[in-house]
């Protein structure tokens, strides 16, 4: 067949007209046609590649294997990319390599065997690719952030019962100190009561000293990274925490933990922290004005073979009816220092999470918040 | 009489224990309990001694325990210390009869301190009360004629004056009087109208 011919008819045009590249060669790799959409794609003149073999088209790693691709092929009918397309990458004159889009088709005529090529530039869609995915991750690092925030800020509001649980350890600590002093200097010292008070003064330093690394795992910026956790361990630390605040208030936390001590969840640790840490908080300045005995019960359950649910359950005032709707809206506060941002950070945690969050009125006093987390199925620690 | 003893009221068992070191550093008799509750119901208010306690704990607080105390009539004299220092609070506990609100962590010389002036109160107070109980006890022995009579010798009356106002015998009331006095062990008119104002006063 001569090709030379065709540009004088219909396929020519067609040819001429693609948008994407057109390149036919013959067994070996010689290029026959060459479109003006691929001379421009690979930045060529025509006469520059026709006749060429079409291995100067591709990077390195592909030309080295192409003649044997097309041996192969031809001898076993086996294909990699003919007959089916792939995305590959292409090279330019100037050396760029970029992505595209390959399809071959295999040409049968009494010449022999051609091959045809339509290769479908994928620049844009890669830049656009990337932008998107860099966006995501910048709204990745700019939710990290605001929950790294919102994480600081719920430790400023606790800040007063966490000085109070170091300021216990300290005033014990100071006290055996001067104790241990006194004794010394009335020369009446009994060495097992002073040992015995310096091991208590050791004891009390870790304590303290316990406190604190709580707090500052709690307030340390982290990458999100979700892993399987162990959600029993996960909401017992922070109850811990949360105990704080409670003892401030006079509120009791109760734990009612899941009877599957093995029970994962595919978690960020730490945001799922500072989500049960926001709802215990939230509970336990809900019965500021609360009469009766104060409790909140925290309660992990495993709902099923995939959902875990973690709930908080207090009985203090409530909330009115018409305020239900705006609760997780950001700014959305009934504290006279709030910052109303609590919740809507938790629900965009647990969005994050695949999870839902929710919120039911108790039949006899008081609320309930609740959300589940997808569990790490098959996954063992 | 009984030692004085320190009443420690903490809810962190660290704070009683080191409390109770320091105390016995100083050789002070102490003892500690984990909540006003548990304080209250071994409580002898014929125990002398000062309280030590905290302010915030679960339960009963501890201005809660100081009122419970003054409704039971006990003056014994109470220390708060507390982690929340704030002043608003510290002003509320003296305002409510506390003897002093220290800060933990505190030093351990301004907590004695504390302590011995608290305890030297106590004492004070319970030796004025014990004069008070004995002043009761005689006027309790007195016959109602004697109370009448005493009444009147307190009031100035002369006894001539008495004797009139009771249809009574000078001799009578010159009796019933050296009963009074001996009774009331007073050896003067100025001592025995001191005794009767003491109580007075108190009943005031």
């Amino acid at each position: 067949m001569n090709y030379e011919l065709t540009s004088h008819n219909s396929f020519a045009a067609l040819l001429d007209a693609a948008v994407d590249s057109i390149i036919v060669s013959d067994s070996t790799g010689i290029m026959l046609v060459v479109n003006p959409a691929a001379t421009k794609l690979f930045g060529y003149q025509k006469k520059e590649i026709m006749g060429k073999n079409i291995k100067m088209l591709m990077p390195e790693k592909d030309n080295l294997h192409h003649d044997g691709y097309m041996k192969n092929y031809l001898e076993t009918g086996q294909r990699k990319i003919i007959g089916l397309g792939r995305e590959t990458t292409g090279v330019k004159k100037d050396h760029s390599v970029f992505p595209m889009y390959l399809s071959v088709g295999h040409i049968k005529n009494s010449d022999g065997d051609n091959f045809v090529g339509i290769i479908h530039d994928l620049t844009t869609r890669q830049q656009q690719q990337r932008q998107l995915e860099q966006h995501e991750i910048e709204i990745r690092k700019l939710q990290e952030k605001l929950a790294h925030v919102a994480r600081i800020s719920t430790l400023g509001e606790m800040v007063t019962g966490i000085a109070h649980e170091i300021n216990q350890p300290l005033t014990a600590i100071s006290t055996y100190a001067q104790g241990s002093i006194r004794m010394l200097n009335s020369k009446a010292a009994d060495t097992t009561e002073l040992l015995a008070a310096q091991q208590k003064i050791t004891g009390q330093a870790e304590r303290a000293a316990q406190v604190i690394g709580k707090i500052r795992n709690f307030a340390k910026k982290t990458n999100i990274k979700h892993q399987p956790q162990n959600c029993n361990a996960l909401i017992s630390e922070v109850a811990s925490l949360a105990e704080v605040h409670a003892k401030e208030l006079g509120v009791t936390l109760q734990l009612q933990l899941s009877e599957h001590p093995d029970l994962l969840v595919m978690v960020d640790g730490i945001q799922v922290q500072q989500v049960a840490l926001n709802l215990i908080n939230n509970a336990i300045e809900s019965m500021t004005n609360a009469q009766d005995q104060k409790q909140v019960i925290i309660r992990t359950t495993k709902l099923d073979e995939n959902t875990a649910e973690i709930s908080v359950h207090d009985n203090g005032e409530g909330l009115a009816e018409a305020l239900e709707e705006q609760m997780f809206d950001a700014f959305f506060t009934t504290k006279s220092a709030g910052l109303g941002m609590g919740l809507a950070i938790c629900q965009s945690i647990i969005a994050s999470h695949q999870g839902i969050i929710r919120f039911r009125r108790n039949p006899d006093k008081g609320c309930t918040f609740s959300f589940t987390l997808p569990t790490a199925v098959g996954i063992t620690l | 009489m009984t030692e004085p003893s320190v009443f420690i009221v903490d809810d962190d068992k660290s704070v009683r224990e080191a409390l109770l070191f320091l105390m016995k550093s100083v050789q002070l008799n102490a003892s500690a309990y984990a909540s006003a509750k548990e304080f209250l119901t071994l409580f002898d208010p014929d125990c002398p001694g000062c309280l030590v306690s905290d302010i915030r704990m679960p339960g009963m607080s501890g201005l809660e325990l100081l009122q419970e105390l003054q409704q039971r009539n006990s003056q014994l004299p109470i220390i708060f210390i507390t982690g929340h220092g704030d002043v608003p609070m510290a002003v509320g506990a003296i305002k409510n009869g506390a003897e002093d609100f220290l800060t933990k962590p505190f030093r351990d010389q301004e907590l004695l301190d504390c302590i011995n002036t608290a305890i030297d109160k106590d004492k004070q107070l319970r030796s004025k009360k014990d004069a008070k109980d004995a002043i009761i006890r005689r006027l309790s022995s007195l016959t109602n004629r004697e109370k009448q009579v005493l009444d009147k010798v307190v009031a100035g009356k002369a006894n001539k004056v008495i004797a009139a106002d009771l249809s009574l015998s000078h001799r009578t009331v010159e009796v019933h009087r050296s009963h009074v006095m001996e009774k009331m062990q007073a050896r003067s008119l100025a001592e025995l109208v001191k005794l009767i104002q003491l109580v007075k006063q108190e009943q005031n």
